[in-house]
């Protein structure tokens, strides 16, 4: 046991003192003690963890959480409707008794703007949530079809692309708008529906059937990675049933892409009602959103200013916070930005 | 590189035309039939009208007229607005003024979009940088509405600055340029960022910097041209948006542009105009995009001998 | 008469950190070694082990947020991590040059590969206009590329991977380096193409008298021609030691998997591979013991809490490891 003899033989400067015990074989619990220390992250947890990090991203994401108190449960809290008019109380500029003032009517504008924003943000969500269904369907039948049903179901969806979308629900919006509302007015089952008016209802078709193109894409295109993978194809080998198995494994692998789809959605659906409500074919009165009262204080603009800067500053405030939130979404759950 | 083109120019040609049918047949949808939203005093006097304009054929061989008529650049006429006066005539009229001020505005967009996006990627994660994103995240998410009222009420009205409407001087161009390229040139910035970033980050930019190639060359020779690419993809679908006239620029300063002229077919109900406008829109929306893709094509050696 | 030779580079404690948002990713964490104008150094490792970032710290383009942190690197002289930009500029790509593992993303899709050559010449050299297409010609024809003139005017895509090897050889090859680095050259490329490319090199290295620094993750690779060795294990050199001593004597349980997991060309094909178990260590909290242990079939307890010495097991042949100790003191025991 000479340990210069030792340091010698290896030309070391300095060894520890061993005994002979540490150099009996480690046990299994040992080592994996250290594998543990370095446990792997998990997907989600490690974008949440990036997610966390990305301030702006938290940021939108606490405003959209005020966004939405203030839209559900604020308008409890007023003692005026949306539709109330007061008497004596018309064109009031900002004051205690109503901090955003009032319309010539004599309707308070922050319950509007509450109720305004419940609508604007409705729309968003739902439109968002019915693009998605639709496309993740569309996409899905496409992808497991394939061949020729693929091919024709694509051109489609190129065609979609290409034509002007914007046009094209102001054309159908118009032309739905009142068939829409006699038939919700002709039977009571569509009673919840004549809450919302047919203006919104018109929206969610439009949104509906001309905005789901880029989900469908989403969809389809890991349909047919999936397709491709060996883990698949062994799988089929093995007597799985294909399509049943692509199904499995086809929303954890583009879930985090879906939700950023959807996420950036929101203010897009947002954004078209506010500019439909704003050339006067958004939902219909007395309902308010977010783009009508917009619209409603153009007039008398340079005497009341104040009627349309608050909502114009709460919609352009819901739609940074939801592109931020969602900016900041797409850059933790993308993989390729983990190093 | 022919064969691309015909077969570029033949899905062109087609979705034209599923743009054309759609229309047709989503405004022949209109309760009372689209082409006379005013009501006729006798019953007489509406078949007459009806008979004047072929409205009393069977759907079909009216959609076919609609079609011959387009192909021969007939539109139709303007039922309500303008009485009988050709749809072409008003695009003829009001187009070229979309035009005029939308081309300013691309070219704005261009100019200042593509150089603070370039910049943004360069200086990532700097000052330069976060100004750069939260201005043009701002630009994306403010409506055109919003913009332009704030801007008129400050530089019109109460800086009086700035005229608030028309088109007389060269100084009433600049509130509806800034409105109409604000998010175009904030979406270039970002579009250009993003591609920037991610070619910065490819194997031949490595391969560029490893040969002694200095910042300048490595930015401009190697990454800039490739990072174009996805932007000009986008530029056709913007160019047109553009051409075409923002609806609410045009509306709130008061343009006579296509753009208003279609706001108020739509207040009015001028079917016939609306359906004009914007199978027109369609078409010039599908021709810069023909166009880019060509020119896109022009930019990447890689397509030229497939296809 | 070799041995008095000076050194080409020394790299000494090389230290490289990546600051990432999760902490602070120690790629490399103090390598050290040496290489003589003329020779092949031969690094190997498996992917994250630290081998291509060590390799970008010689150039000074590791990729951002990576930063050296410790340790330097001399190359003629010179501490390469201390050289301002501009200096490092006039370096690359005529005395150290560089070739890639991916050949099909390495050269620019844009430009034609007779611009991208000629961009290097134009940089570094005072050659005229004639004489760098004379000198590009000249650099084809060395590769293998037939018709040199027609291939400088076409795009990359218009090449194969093994041609665009070839190509992006003859880059670097351009401005006569004094060293090349080589990282992975043969990785994405075909079985077939990939011998191609090593026997190109082959003839270069005697051809043109250069050291250079061959980075893969198959010992198979580097065994013809190397000169030296050093294996890399989550960024530290776990054995250093010629091409001989590495091959046959190899003393770091390391070095034995990742031998036992080269498939042999002259056996029967029948034999199984053996792939080592389990998975690298975090770099953001590596262990304070060896960092092969919880991978290691001779794990000891010393190896799970004491970072394992250097010891020198053959002339110029060293391996990180408790074993030897193990056994010296058996023997002396």
């Amino acid at each position: 046991m000479d340990k210069q003899s030792i340091l010698r033989k290896l030309n070391l400067n300095s060894l520890p003192d061993l005994s002979e015990q540490d150099f009996e074989p480690a046990s299994a619990a040992e080592k994996e003690q250290i594998t543990t220390m370095a446990e792997a992250v998990s997907y989600w947890k490690d974008a949440w963890r990036r997610l966390k990090k990305n301030k702006i991203a938290m940021i939108a994401l606490v405003i959209i959480g005020c966004l939405l108190i203030f839209a559900i449960i604020g308008p409890y809290l007023s003692p005026y409707t949306y539709s109330q008019q007061i008497r004596g109380d018309e064109n009031m500029f900002p004051c205690m008794k109503h901090p955003f003032g009032t319309d010539k009517l004599g309707r308070d504008l922050l319950v509007r703007t509450m109720i305004g924003t419940r609508i604007s943000l409705l729309i968003g969500i739902v439109s968002a949530v019915i693009v998605l269904v639709i496309g993740a369907v569309y996409g899905a039948v496409s992808g497991l079809a394939g061949g020729m049903t693929d091919n024709i179901m694509m051109r489609i969806v190129d065609i979609l692309n290409a034509l002007p979308t914007i046009l094209m629900v102001i054309a159908i919006k118009m032309v739905i708008e009142e068939p829409l509302n006699t038939l919700i007015n002709s039977s009571e089952i569509f009673k919840p529906l004549q809450a919302l008016g047919s203006g919104i209802i018109a929206i969610f078709i439009v949104y509906g059937l001309l905005y789901w193109v880029g989900a469908a894409r989403i969809i389809r295109g890991q349909v047919l990675q999936l397709k491709e993978m060996e883990y698949i194809n062994a799988a089929i080998a093995l007597g799985s049933n294909k399509n049943r198995l692509i199904m499995k494994h086809l929303l954890p692998n583009c879930v985090g892409q879906l939700i950023v789809t959807t996420m950036l959605q929101i203010p897009s659906a947002i954004f078209t009602e506010a500019f439909l409500s704003f050339l006067g074919i958004g939902v219909s009165m007395p309902m308010a959103s977010l783009g009508s009262l917009c619209s409603d204080g153009l007039n008398g603009i340079i005497s009341y200013p104040y009627r349309e800067i608050f909502p114009a500053v709460v919609i352009s405030i819901i739609i940074l916070a939801f592109n931020l939130f969602g900016d900041g979404l797409r850059d933790a759950l993308d993989p390729r930005l983990k190093k | 590189m022919l064969k691309y083109l015909v077969k570029r120019i033949g899905t062109a040609v087609v979705t034209l035309f599923v743009a054309a049918t759609i229309t047709f047949f989503v405004m022949n949808l209109v309760p009372g039939g689209p082409f006379l939203s005013e009501k006729a005093p006798t019953a007489a006097a509406k078949a007459a009208m009806e008979a004047k304009y072929g409205l009393d054929k069977p759907l079909m061989v009216q959609y076919g007229r609609y079609l011959s008529g387009l192909v021969r650049g007939d539109f139709g006429v303007s039922y309500v607005q303008a009485k009988n006066k050709p749809i072409i005539d008003i695009i003829k009229q009001s187009f070229p003024v979309s035009a005029k001020i939308g081309s300013v505005a691309v070219l704005v967009s261009v100019l200042i979009g593509i150089p603070l996006g370039c910049l943004s990627a360069l200086r990532r994660e700097k000052w330069q940088d976060n100004v750069i994103r939260v201005v043009s995240t701002v630009g994306i998410a403010v409506p055109g509405f919003v913009v332009a009222t704030s801007l008129m009420i400050v530089f019109a009205v109460k800086l009086k600055l700035l005229p608030s409407s028309g088109l007389s001087t060269a100084a009433s161009y600049v509130l509806p340029v800034i409105t109409l390229s604000l998010s175009p040139c904030s979406y270039i910035a970002r579009l250009m960022r993003s591609s920037m970033l991610d070619v910065i980050g490819q194997d031949y930019i490595r391969t560029a910097r490893a040969k002694g190639m200095d910042e300048f060359v490595t930015t401009f020779k190697h990454a800039l041209r490739n990072s174009l690419i996805p932007v000009i993809t986008y530029m056709g679908p913007m160019i047109a948006n553009v051409l075409t006239g923002g609806f609410v620029v045009e509306k709130i300063f008061n343009i006579p542009g296509l753009g208003r002229y279609f706001v108020k077919s739509i207040e009015s109900r001028d079917y016939t105009i609306i359906m004009g406008t914007t199978i027109f829109y369609a078409a010039i929306l599908i021709l810069m995009t023909l166009i880019c893709d060509i020119v896109y094509k022009l930019v990447d050696p890689r397509i030229k001998l497939d296809a | 008469m070799e041995e008095n030779k000076k050194n080409l580079v020394e790299v000494k404690d090389l230290e490289v950190s990546f600051f990432t948002y999760a902490g602070e990713v120690k790629a490399v964490r103090g390598i050290s070694y040496e290489l003589k104008p003329g020779e092949v150094m031969g690094i190997v490792g498996e992917s994250g082990s630290g081998k291509s970032v060590s390799s970008y710290g010689l150039m000074g383009i590791i990729p951002s947020p990576g930063k050296v942190i410790g340790g330097q690197i001399i190359f003629d002289g010179q501490d390469m991590t201390k050289l301002p930009e501009k200096e490092l500029l006039k370096i690359r790509g005529k005395d150290i040059s560089m070739i890639f593992q991916d050949p099909m993303t390495s050269l620019n899709p844009l430009f034609t590969i007779g611009n991208q050559i000629e961009e290097c010449l134009k940089k570094h050299t005072d050659l005229s206009k004639e004489d760098r297409q004379k000198r590009m010609v000249e650099l084809l024809t060395l590769v293998g590329i037939n018709q040199p003139e027609k291939r400088l005017k076409q795009y990359p895509h218009e090449f194969s991977g093994g041609m665009r090897q070839r190509v992006m050889i003859a880059m670097a090859l351009s401005c006569d380096p004094k060293l090349l680095i080589a990282d992975e050259p043969t990785t994405a490329l075909d079985v077939t193409i990939q011998a191609q490319i090593l026997e190109l090199m082959k003839e270069l290295k005697d051809k043109i008298h250069m050291g250079i620094v061959f980075i893969t993750h198959d010992l198979g690779v580097v065994s013809e021609i190397c000169d030296n060795i050093c294996v890399m294990y989550a960024g530290t050199i776990v054995e250093q030691g010629s091409s001989d001593q590495i091959f046959y004597e190899p003393k770091h349980p390391y070095t034995w998997g990742l031998l036992a997991s080269v498939p042999k060309i002259d056996s029967d094909g029948h034999e199984r591979l053996v792939p080592i178990e389990g998975n690298p260590v975090d770099l953001i909290n590596p262990p304070k013991g060896c960092p092969f242990a919880p991978r290691c079939r001779y794990c000891m307890k010393v190896c799970i809490d004491q970072a394992p010495p250097q010891c020198t097991v053959g002339e110029g042949h060293t391996a990180a490891c408790w074993l030897p100790v193990k056994e010296a003191r058996e023997m002396e025991g």
